[in-house]
């Protein structure tokens, strides 16, 4: 899939369920393509991805919607953080 | 939330150790979740749409927490609650449309300035208006034209003006002043006009005449005494001489046909609802206007209408016998509406005739039966 997206010369995220996250101001953040919203608390978000995990921490979060697709947090965000999932 | 709005949702209140993982254990069943909020230790608020329930029970089976439902919003709620307060809203609905004609009802007339026949005169013009106590008037009082009506059909009005408060219909009737009588005659009773006695009736007095005479205008019919004043009524045969310009214009009739307009105005803006297509030229337009009042206030809503009628010109041919009848007819009327109420038109003569480039002038003699004794 990946190696098609290439060649048609489309942007990565075009193809195929890859996440994608997108932050606007230090108030939102969407995630799209999330596989799984592990944990939910007012202070940390942590989103599975396909081979990542995705960590918000802030104050107030709130997860506005919540789609198979696509997860929308509001919130005053502090960090956000990825880290590679371990294999095995 | 348009979404949720149309299905239906709930909003559900998770507490337990676990509560922070159960958003995610449904998001992984494919159910859409909406405003999250994590709230204390361990409980997290969200809303669900109604369809994705069935998920929910099925993931509350391995959840060890509560779960409880706490409002229910959407379009299938308020249908029910719609329902439910069905007879409410039906009711208030009925209220207004009561309300609204019970408004437009007239619940009383006040006739200022006229005596209890002038009156019984007036409420006899106003029946035949439309207006009387009890009747629904929604369409807007045309003061002006009722009132130029008025002074034309009810004898010995001078003004006459009609005028609405809320429920109360004020009509304000000015009479003619009659001529001061002379106190040094009121003894007796003079004729009014010379005509030829028809008959009489002397409630009090002495007659200085007898059925068949002549009397001129001024002349004592009835003598009576200074205690008492000589009472009655002396019917005489009087004549009167009209003179009748009929022109045998062109009569214009509406065809059958109409079309109506409706246009409704909301406070100051007018819209149309239905537009007639016009007519080709000679057109009649009568227009109506609508008003609604609670009680006494005027509501902003308005229906005006505009009916249209074509209008045909008619080429009478007429007789010569018909036309002088329209004269005759045209003339009596006239006559009639000169007269006192109690006397009757016993007889008409043509007097003279003639046709002038289509027009017919007449003069037309008439013998009138009336009281002409006055004091």
């Amino acid at each position: 899939m990946k190696w098609m997206g290439k060649m048609a010369g489309l942007p990565e995220d075009a193809v195929g369920r890859i996440p994608r996250v997108v932050i606007i101001g230090k108030s939102k953040i969407a995630v799209y393509n999330a596989e799984k919203l592990e944990q939910f608390t007012d202070q940390s978000v942590r989103i599975q991805l396909s081979d990542a995990t995705l960590e918000i921490q802030g104050k107030l979060l709130e997860v506005i919607e919540l789609m198979p697709a696509e997860v929308v947090i509001e919130g005053n965000i502090t960090s956000v953080c990825m880290k590679e999932k371990k294999r095995g | 939330m348009a979404d949720f709005f149309l299905t239906g949702a709930v909003t559900v209140l998770i507490r337990g150790e676990e509560a922070p993982l159960f958003p995610g254990r449904l998001h992984q069943r494919g159910v859409t979740l909406k405003n999250l909020q994590y709230n204390r230790q361990n409980e997290v608020r969200f809303c669900l749409s109604i369809r994705d329930v069935g998920h929910l029970r099925k993931e509350a089976r391995h959840f060890s927490g509560t779960i409880r439902f706490e409002e229910r919003t959407g379009f299938p709620f308020l249908k029910k609650r719609l329902v439910h307060y069905a007879p409410f809203f039906l009711a208030s609905i009925c209220f207004f449309i009561v309300m609204i004609l019970l408004s437009a009802m007239i619940i009383r007339i006040d006739i200022q300035g006229a005596d209890r026949e002038l009156k019984e005169d007036v409420r006899a013009f106003l029946r035949k208006e439309g207006i009387r106590e009890g009747a629904i008037r929604l369409n807007d009082l045309d003061a002006e034209q009722i009132s130029r009506r008025a002074v034309q059909d009810i004898p010995g009005i001078v003004r006459f003006t009609i005028e609405k408060k809320g429920v109360v219909y004020i009509v304000d009737v000015s009479v003619e002043k009659k001529a001061e009588k002379s106190l040094a005659g009121s003894r007796h009773l003079n004729a009014l006009k010379s005509g030829v006695v028809h008959d009489l009736f002397v409630e009090y007095g002495i007659s200085t005449i007898r059925r068949g005479d002549f009397v001129e205008a001024g002349d004592r019919l009835i003598t009576g005494t200074k205690k008492q004043p000589a009472a009655g009524t002396v019917t005489a045969e009087t004549w009167y001489k009209a003179t009748v310009t009929l022109g045998n214009g062109s009569l214009k009739t509406r065809n059958g046909e109409k079309r109506k307009s409706i246009f409704f105005s909301f406070g100051e803006k007018e819209f149309s609802f239905w537009k007639a297509s016009p007519f080709p030229k000679p057109v009649q337009l009568e227009e109506n206007s609508y008003s609604f009042h609670f009680f006494s206030y005027r509501l902003p809503v308005s229906l005006r209408t505009e009916t249209y009628y074509p209008l045909k010109s008619v080429t009478r041919i007429e007789s010569e016998a018909e036309q002088e009848k329209r004269a005759i007819q045209a003339a009596k009327a006239s006559l009639m509406a000169e007269l006192p109420k109690k006397a009757v038109i016993i007889g008409e003569n043509v007097l003279q005739k003639r046709v002038e480039s289509g027009k017919v002038k007449m003069i037309i003699h008439f013998q009138v039966l009336e009281n002409i004794a006055i004091n």
